[in-house]
């Protein structure tokens, strides 16, 4: 019962991060800056790592990455993304664990993506390219780690609120 | 009564992390600018695509260059990977691509003179079809 309650979870937050990802890619914030977005999806991926588990968030993301790929930016776009993503995930989780705040978390987790895409950029076309690159990509994944942090800030905790509402 | 807060502050790793973060982004971001500055002399362009090929041309001699699955062929007809790349006016751009999202097309023209202000400095890129256009100094 609790195997289907978090399965089901999972699914509603896969859906969720694909909408958002859907979303976004409508709206590009600087058109000629490859790679630079906000990440909405990311949101759902902070969530999982705060309400679920490391291992949870970890398939949202892969599920997340590979649905993605199917559907909207093909073969080579999933790969970029799933660099980043495994990167980052890894590294927000560690840090979660370190006690650090969404915020911080998801500042970090915003770079190390743009740092696992620039390492794929190195791989399959230049890295003189993807290392003159780098710095706009540390900058925007920073900005928008920032942003993304103070928006699932405040989501936890009114979800903490609402939850112990609730159970109250 | 403010000791203990400013302490806290200082002993907050959260704190520290961004910190951190920011001052590596501010870092790299002024390299990038002093490696962009010194690219303004350059008249060349290097395209490189297939497997490890590579074109050089000058800016200064306007051309359309077209490939299509890692190969040169004389005109674009929309098949296969194709990029089609324009040299005129002194500047070089993507003219069209059949690749999904089209950012190397809006990366817009790259000469000496966009070279400082563009997001990717010297470079157009096209991710998918592994096609890139470097600007840089010498002749051909």
């Amino acid at each position: 019962m609790k195997n289907a309650k978090m399965i089901a979870r999972l699914a509603l937050l896969t859906a969720l991060a694909l909408i958002l990802g859907y979303v976004e890619s409508l709206l590009p914030i600087v058109p000629s800056a490859p790679g630079i977005k906000i990440g909405l999806s990311n949101l759902v991926v902070l969530y999982a790592i705060w309400q679920l588990g490391s291992w949870q968030a970890f398939v949202l993301m892969l599920l997340k990455v590979g649905l993605s790929g199917l559907l909207f930016s093909g073969p080579v776009g999933a790969l970029y993304a799933l660099a980043g993503g495994i990167l980052s995930v890894i590294g927000m989780v560690l840090l979660h664990r370190a006690n650090l705040s969404v915020v911080a978390v998801s500042a970090a987790g915003g770079v190390l993506h743009n740092i696992g895409q620039t390492a794929i950029a190195c791989a399959l076309l230049s890295p003189a390219a993807a290392l003159g690159y780098l710095p706009v990509l540390l900058a925007a994944g920073l900005l928008a780690g920032l942003l993304l942090g103070l928006v699932s800030q405040a989501a936890i905790r009114a979800i903490d609120r609402y939850e112990r509402g609730k159970h109250a | 009564m403010d000791e203990p807060k400013r302490k806290t502050i200082a002993r907050n790793p959260s704190l520290w992390l961004i910190a951190a973060l920011v001052l590596i982004a501010a870092i790299a971001f002024f390299v990038r600018l002093i490696v962009l500055n010194g690219a303004s002399a350059a008249d060349t362009a290097v395209i490189r695509y297939g497997d490890g090929n590579e074109l050089r041309i000058r800016l200064d001699d306007p051309q359309t260059i077209v490939i299509r699955d890692g190969k040169l062929v004389s005109e674009a007809i929309g098949e296969g990977e194709e990029n089609e790349i324009v040299v005129e006016a002194g500047g070089i751009r993507m003219e069209s691509a059949n690749c999904r999202g089209n950012d190397c097309v809006k990366q817009g023209v790259l000469s000496s003179k966009t070279v400082s202000r563009r997001p990717l400095g010297s470079w157009i890129i096209c991710a998918p079809h592994r096609v890139s256009i470097e600007l840089v100094e010498g002749a051909p």
